[in-house]
């Protein structure tokens, strides 16, 4: 099958790159020591962790076919799973949600446990990032403050930073229900169900009604900047899925555009919450502006590498089943960057690809070009701002605090890495 | 301010406009008139001479009260369209009418961030929570409408629910929220916020009788639309409780136009309409009683306003279209 073969020649030709992507590993892992080298006990395991790429390491983790991308980079002295830090945590905002969501009308409640499946698939990545960047920027969790200290407000302050988690997480939920009702409405044609048609009312009230509760949070918090920082975030969701609508633009075929769309679509949701537990927290507009730049150059390296695996990851471990991007016409990076080396395949992307013929003509010319590589590259330059915008806080002789700011700088490695 | 960047967003702004003309802005103007009402000037009538610019700037915000009110009610009836179009677009699947819903949901969600930022620009957490109350409500109320399965839409209590959802919530939080703007008291609050209900409760119920007796000229969606879909209202609960055997013509359903008819006879025999009526003026009499339980005021404009309002909680009840 020429498709099968196709995508096997993109694997092997990524990881071969890969192989000789030294330079920007190795400007990272130089960046890493020297903000550290004031602690030298720091520094000692941060060179730990500094190791670049080593060919045979690259390979797996850019084929990804890595078990674990983690222990393949890193050395596991102190090696920390960015998620089991806030495991306890990431429990109690679960519970918070379920409660949070549920709603005089079961059928209201039925739309809500749909929500906590797509937590629970999710991993519940942003509120990981959230509940991290908050300990990152000391303020700690409060089980852990030492025992006698009986001013409340850190329990508060964390309190407040956990309501930005939940508000994140619904207002992401929202959005998904909103675009599975419109993707449903394409597979509902012809098939004219009352229950199809209460399935999609469901859906779009549903996502109404997690966006009421959103914005009730958020009131409940009385930080007017944070409101405005998350109102923006739902203009820029919509903002960004109607750029994706204008199929018949030329902007479509514009990298800056797709940038554009990607920071509304993905970024914006985590930069702007981040900024959020920064501004709760009292703190510069100098920390929250970091704050803010390492959520939205790790949402956007993870779309990135999402486009990438829309075409090389396995269907198994992606889920929503490779190609789908192009098969519904969305053009994405790789793409845009093969459309640079050979214009003629803008001839194809404009006949669209409902004929699958089509779509094989595309990943020929993807497959030729350097597209996958240099999404990645593209990628990795932005998952190491995302680390530099970390390692830019204020010292600190914390251990949490440590420990959190090396689990954030771990997620970035980890989103461009991943298999899935 | 719905302006947006993307063009397509911008052509479902327009339709935002057009719908803000055909409702001859019933809600803004409530607003507007129940802030003069509660003592806040128009700024042009401000004796001249004196120079604080705090009025000015507080009926600005009451005005973005009413702004956000309408961003809210046009985004809930975007959603709303939506939904009665994927009914009618049943087997026609061009391109065209996904984009269409897609938009509309889309819209929708633009014109409730649109409000969300322009809530937040108040800089009032208590309005915020009203408002955002509001939304909560718009969608609770919305999906009582749907839960046609359950025996609770024969229940006039949560008929009541389901109208102070979907209808009053609206309304008797922005009134209420243009009260706090101003600094007024909870009681005052309260009583901006009873008018609010008790009118919007009184439109809804006059609302539900045109629906069977008006033409379909002055009603522009047509007569008998919330029967044939299903959505059963004051007068017929009222005329269920005189006629039970009416129940069971509706747990038929009336895709059968024949059903409707015979729900329409029962109808007719019943006190329903009148009863609804009865109980509109109920409420208009409540929100005009709340508006004379205001402070006593002197001023002209206040004095004109708050008669306005009361005139208001008449014309709804009067009314034929």
């Amino acid at each position: 099958m020429a498709r099968a073969a196709l995508l096997h020649l993109l694997r092997y030709r990524t990881a071969a790159a890969a192989a000789a992507a030294e330079p920007l590993s190795a400007f990272r892992c130089q960046l890493m020591t020297r903000s550290n080298s004031k602690t030298p006990a720091a520094g000692i395991k941060w060179a730990g962790f500094c190791r670049p790429f080593s060919s045979k390491a690259a390979l797996n983790d850019v084929i990804g076919n890595d078990t674990d991308s983690s222990v393949a980079v890193m050395e596991p002295q102190e090696r920390v799973d960015p998620f089991s830090l806030v495991a306890n945590e990431l429990s109690l905002i679960a519970t918070r949600l379920r409660s949070m969501v549920a709603a005089e009308v079961p059928n209201l409640a039925s739309a809500a446990e749909y929500f906590f499946k797509i937590g629970a698939e999710g991993k519940r990545f942003r509120p990981t990032v959230l509940l991290l960047m908050a300990t990152a920027l000391d303020v700690h969790i409060p089980e852990l403050s030492p025992p006698g200290i009986g001013d409340t407000l850190p329990t508060d302050l964390r309190t407040r930073q956990q309501r930005i988690a939940e508000i994140t997480e619904m207002i992401h939920v929202a959005s998904l229900l909103h675009d599975d009702v419109l993707d449903d409405a394409d597979t509902r044609r012809g098939v004219g169900s009352l229950n199809a048609v209460m399935g999609n009312k469901l859906a779009v009230l549903a996502g109404d009604f997690l966006l009421s509760r959103a914005c009730l949070t958020l009131a409940s918090l009385k930080n007017t900047e944070v409101v405005t920082l998350i109102a923006t975030v739902i203009e820029n969701l919509v903002t960004g899925e109607t750029m994706q609508l204008t199929t018949a633009s030329n902007k479509r075929f514009s990298m800056e555009y797709y940038m554009q769309k990607t920071y509304n679509k993905t970024a914006s949701l985590i930069s702007n919450s981040c900024k959020s537990v920064a501004l709760l927290a009292g703190h510069t507009a100098e920390i929250a502006m970091l704050a803010f730049e390492y959520g939205k150059n790790l949402g956007l390296a993870f779309q990135l590498i999402d486009d990438v695996l829309d075409f090389t990851g396995t269907s198994a471990s992606l889920g929503k089943g490779s190609l789908s991007d192009i098969r519904h016409g969305i053009i994405t990076a790789p793409i845009l960057f093969a459309m640079e080396e050979y214009p003629q395949l803008r001839a194809v992307v404009d006949k669209g690809f409902d004929n699958p013929a089509n779509v094989d003509i595309a990943l020929e010319y993807l497959g030729k070009s350097r597209g996958i590589e240099r999404t990645k590259e593209l990628a990795m330059k932005h998952a190491n701002l995302a680390a530099a915008a970390i390692d830019s806080l204020p010292q600190s002789d914390d251990e949490d605090v440590i420990k959190s700011r090396q689990a954030l700088i771990d997620l970035t490695q980890r989103v461009i890495t991943r298999n899935k | 301010m719905v302006a947006a960047e993307v063009p397509n967003l911008a052509s479902a702004a327009e339709y935002f406009f057009k719908i803000g003309a055909e409702g001859k802005r019933f809600r803004p103007t409530v607003l507007l008139l129940m802030a003069t009402a509660l003592d806040v000037h128009i700024p042009e009538l401000s004796p001249p001479g004196i120079g604080d610019t705090l009025p000015t700037d507080l009926r600005t915000r009451q005005q973005r009260i009413a702004e956000i009110t309408e961003m809210i009610h046009v985004a809930s009836l975007l959603h709303d369209d939506v939904l009665d179009d994927a009914d009618t677009r049943r087997g026609v699947g061009s391109l065209n009418a996904v984009m269409g819903n897609k938009l509309a949901v889309l819209a929708g969600d633009f014109l409730l961030s649109r409000a969300c930022l322009t809530l937040a620009s108040l800089k009032n957490t208590e309005v915020v929570t009203l408002i955002a109350t509001v939304i909560e409500n718009l969608v609770t109320g919305e999906t009582m409408q749907l839960t046609t399965a359950s025996n609770k839409r024969f229940s006039m209590e949560y008929y009541m629910q389901k109208t102070y959802n979907k209808t009053a919530s609206l309304i008797s939080n922005s009134c209420k929220s243009v009260a706090l703007l101003a600094g007024h008291t909870a009681e005052i609050a309260m009583l901006a916020f009873e008018y609010g209900k008790n009118l919007g409760l009184a439109f809804q119920l006059i609302d539900d009788v045109l629906d069977f007796t008006g033409t379909s000229a002055s009603l522009g969606k047509g007569s008998l639309s919330d029967i044939r879909h299903g959505i059963i209202t004051a007068p017929i609960l009222f005329a269920m409780e005189e006629y039970p055997q009416l129940r069971a013509v509706v747990d038929k359903g009336f895709d059968n136009p024949a059903n409707v008819d015979i729900a329409l006879e029962y109808l007719g025999k019943s006190r329903g309409i009148e009863r609804t009526k009865e109980l509109a003026m109920k409420h208009a009499n409540l929100a005009a009683a709340a508006i004379d339980s205001l402070p006593q005021s002197d001023d002209e404009d206040v004095i004109k306003s708050r008669q306005a309002l009361i005139d208001l909680t008449q014309r709804v009840i009067t009314r034929n279209k």
